[in-house]
C-alpha cells in the first residue's frame, strides 16, 4: 500500500454542444467549437511531497494535438519568517478566481469572456511568487510575484521589444480574504493587480486591476450535500498602445445551486465593455490588444458529478 | 495620482501591520474531528488549548478546506487526525497551506491517531480501486466508535504531549491514568447494557459502523449505500427492502449528516426500526465528552432493542 510514487490523476473534460449557427463565436480556445463532441481538455497531474522542505505540483494539460505545460512548481512547507511561503515555477498565478481554477473544476463549460478577453484564458507566466498570511483575526494572505510574462497566451501582456529592464517584468499581487460569517456561511473577497510591458511599442505597458467575491452557503447538518455558491469577477484594464490608451473592463456573476449530492445547476451572466476594436498593426497581427467590443452573455448549467 | 500607485500604497502598509506571533504558553492542539480533540482535552486539561477543525454533526469526510481552518493549523504545535484517508479530501491542501514544519507528516507535531489502534478492520487484502466505492486502501477508518480504542488513542496522544512539553508530564501522565481508569469502567457499564443483544442483526447506512458492531457483538447484514459513498438507486433500495422482510432485520442506523429519507423508507416498509445516533463528541447538544458520546449510542440502541423485544414478544403472546 505504501509507495513513494506521486499522486497521479489524469482527468478528461469532455463537452457536448450545439450550436444554432453554422460559424459560431468562439471566446476561448477550450470552449466547445462545433456542434458535436468536443474534448475540451485533458489533464495529467503528479503531486509529491519531494523532501521536509518542498512539495511539487504539475499538471500537464493536452488536447488533440496540442501539450501545454499548465502548472508545474514548488512550494515551501517550512515555518519561514513573516508567515510566508513561496512558490517557485510556472504557476496559474493568483490573480482572481478562476484564473486559479483549473478546467474541470469551473462549473461552467465556457470560460467566463473576462478570463478570456484580459488573461488570455488563464494567466500562467513562469516566477516566484511570496504568499504572506497577515496577522489579522480572519484569513488574509498577501501574494505577490514577479514573474516573466513570455510565452502567454494574453495579448495583455508581453516581453518589450529590446529590453532587459526589471520594471517590465510582470508583476503581480493579489490580497485574499477569508470570513467565515456562520459555520454555514462563508465569504471571501479579494483584489488583484498585474502590471507588465504589452509589447505594442518599446515603454507600453498594460495595468489589471481585479476584484473577485466568492460565497458559499453550505447547512452542515442534515443534507449537508447542499450547498449555494455565489461568484462574481471584475477586471478593469489599462493599456497603451501606439493608437492610444485603452480602458476596458469586464465582469461575470455567476450562482451555483448542489441540490443533491451529484447535482449542480446554475447560472451566469457575462460582461466585456472595450474599446472600440482596434485594427492590428501592419505585420504584427499578433500584438493587437484590441477585443471584440461590447458583449453580454447569459449561460445556465446542469451538472451531474459520478 | 495613478490607481497602481494607491495600490502600491496599500500592499505598503499592510506589510507594516505585519508582527511576529507573541509567545505562548499553553500546547495548541489541532484535531480534525472533535472525538480526538475531546480526549486530547482530558489529558491536557488546561494546559492544553484544542480547537477542532470539523463539528461533530459534519460528515468528515466532507469537511470544506475553508481558508480559516489554516489559520489553526499555523499556529498548532500538535495536529491529531483520523488517518487512514479519512479527511484525504481536505486535510492535506490546508496543511500545506498551514507554513508549519511542526505538523508536516513524521514530525513531532503531526499524531495519525491511526497508528495508534492495534486491530484495524478491513483492511484490504485484495488490490482495491475505485469500483469498489469510496475504499480506504488502509482500513477502516470509524475507530473510534470502539470505546476500547479511546485508551491507545489517550496513551499515544499522552506520549506527544510529553515530548512537545517535557515540564507538565507527570501531569499528563496522571490524568491519563485518571481517563484510562474511568473508561475501563464506563466500558464495563457499557458492555453489560449490551450484552442481552448480542448477535443482533443491523443495518446501517455507511460502512462506519464496524468498529461499534465488532465491539457490541452485532451483525452487520447490510448497507443503504451500495458500496462505502454511493448513494443507493431505486432498484438496490428495494432489494434491500426484500432482504430486510425476508431476514427479520429489525434495526437501522445512520449517523446524523446522511440523508433520512431511504432509511426511514426502508424502516416504513419493512416495519424495522430506524435509528439516527451519534457519532461524534459535539453532534447534538449534551455530548461533549467522549463518555457521552458513548452514553447516549449505548442507552439508545439498547432502549430501542428493548422496545422491539417486547413488542415482539407482545406480538408472539397474542398469537
Amino acid at each position: 500500500m505504501q509507495s513513494l510514487n506521486p499522486d497521479i490523476s489524469v482527468i478528461g473534460t469532455f463537452a457536448a454542444a450545439y450550436f444554432s449557427e453554422d460559424d459560431p463565436i468562439i471566446h476561448a480556445e477550450v470552449d466547445p467549437e462545433n456542434t458535436g463532441i468536443n474534448l475540451q481538455e485533458g489533464e495529467f497531474a503528479f503531486q509529491a511531497t519531494i523532501d521536509p522542505y518542498f512539495r511539487a505540483d504539475t499538471f500537464f494539460s493536452v488536447n488533440r494535438n496540442e501539450f501545454e505545460i499548465e502548472e508545474m512548481y514548488a512550494t515551501t512547507l517550512l515555518s519561514l519568517p513573516l508567515n510566508s511561503q513561496i512558490r517557485v515555477g510556472l504557476m496559474r498565478s493568483k490573480f482572481g478566481r478562476i484564473n486559479t481554477q483549473h478546467r474541470h473544476f469551473q462549473d461552467f463549460v465556457t470560460l467566463p469572456l473576462t478570463a478570456a478577453a484580459f488573461l488570455g484564458e488563464h494567466l500562467n507566466p513562469t516566477g516566484v511568487e511570496f504568499n504572506f498570511l497577515l496577522p489579522l483575526p480572519w484569513f488574509s494572505e498577501l501574494s505577490a510575484s514577479v514573474n516573466s510574462p513570455d510565452g502567454l497566451e494574453t495579448t495583455t501582456f508581453a516581453r518589450d521589444e529590446n529590453a532587459n529592464n526589471l520594471a517590465r517584468l510582470l508583476y503581480i499581487a493579489h490580497l485574499s480574504n477569508f470570513f467565515e460569517l456562520s459555520d454555514a456561511m462563508s465569504l471571501s473577497l479579494g483584489g488583484s493587480f498585474a502590471t507588465a510591458s504589452n509589447g505594442t511599442e518599446r515603454g507600453n505597458r498594460s495595468n489589471l486591476y481585479g476584484l473577485d467575491l466568492f460565497a458559499k452557503y453550505r447547512p452542515l447538518e442534515n443534507s449537508s450535500y447542499q450547498e449555494i455558491k455565489l461568484q462574481s469577477e471584475f477586471i478593469y484594464r489599462q493599456a497603451e498602445t501606439p493608437e492610444g490608451n485603452l480602458d476596458d473592463w469586464g465582469a461575470y456573476g455567476q450562482i451555483v445551486y448542489r441540490f443533491a449530492k451529484r447535482w449542480d445547476t446554475g447560472v451566469r451572466f457575462d460582461y466585456v465593455d472595450t474599446n472600440d476594436r482596434i485594427s492590428p498593426i501592419e505585420g504584427e497581427e499578433e500584438e493587437t490588444l484590441g477585443l471584440f467590443g461590447k458583449e453580454l452573455r447569459y449561460a445556465a448549467m446542469l451538472t451531474f458529478n459520478p | 495620482m495613478k490607481l497602481y500607485k494607491i495600490f502600491f500604497y496599500m500592499v505598503f502598509s499592510i506589510f507594516l501591520l505585519i508582527s511576529a506571533h507573541d509567545a505562548f504558553a499553553k500546547v495548541k492542539i489541532v484535531s480534525s474531528v472533535p472525538n480526538f480533540g475531546d480526549i486530547a482535552e482530558e489529558i491536557g486539561g488546561d494546559k492544553v488549548e484544542v480547537k477542532s477543525l470539523s463539528k461533530g454533526y459534519q460528515d468528515p469526510h466532507f469537511v470544506d478546506a475553508k481558508p480559516s481552518l489554516i489559520l489553526s493549523l499555523n499556529r498548532a504545535d500538535l495536529l491529531l487526525y483520523t488517518g487512514l484517508e479519512l479527511e484525504l479530501g481536505w486535510l492535506p491542501p490546508l496543511i500545506t497551506g498551514a507554513r508549519n514544519s511542526k505538523i508536516l507528516t513524521g514530525n513531532i507535531g503531526n499524531l495519525d491517531c491511526s497508528t495508534l489502534i492495534p486491530n484495524i478492520l478491513e483492511m484490504p487484502t485484495t488490490k482495491v480501486d475505485r469500483s469498489m466505492g469510496d475504499i480506504h486502501p488502509g482500513g477502516n477508518p470509524h475507530y473510534m466508535l470502539d470505546p476500547r480504542n479511546g485508551i491507545p488513542i489517550a496513551k499515544g496522544i499522552a506520549d506527544r504531549l510529553k515530548e512537545i512539553d517535557p515540564e507538565n508530564a507527570s501531569f499528563y501522565d496522571e490524568r491519563l491514568g485518571d481517563f484510562v481508569r474511568r473508561l475501563n469502567e464506563k466500558i464495563k457499564e457499557w458492555d453489560e447494557k449490551l450484552v442481552p443483544y448480542k448477535e443482533t442483526e443491523i443495518v446501517t447506512y455507511h460502512k462506519s459502523w464496524v468498529y461499534f458492531s465488532d465491539w457490541a457483538g452485532f451483525e452487520e447484514v447490510g448497507y443503504v449505500e451500495p458500496k462505502p459513498g454511493i448513494p443507493p438507486s431505486p432498484s438496490y433500495v428495494a432489494e434491500l427492502i426484500r432482504k430486510l422482510q425476508k431476514d427479520k432485520i429489525r434495526l437501522i442506523i445512520a449517523e446524523s449528516y446522511y440523508p433520512q429519507k431511504v432509511p426511514a423508507l426502508i424502516a416504513e416498509k419493512t416495519g424495522a426500526s430506524f435509528l439516527v445516533l451519534p457519532s461524534s463528541v459535539g453532534v447534538r447538544e449534551g455530548i461533549n465528552t467522549y463518555f457521552d458520546l458513548f452514553d447516549a449510542i449505548v442507552g439508545e440502541v439498547t432502549s430501542k432493542l428493548a422496545s422491539i423485544t417486547t413488542k415482539a414478544g407482545d406480538f408472539q403472546d397474542s398469537n
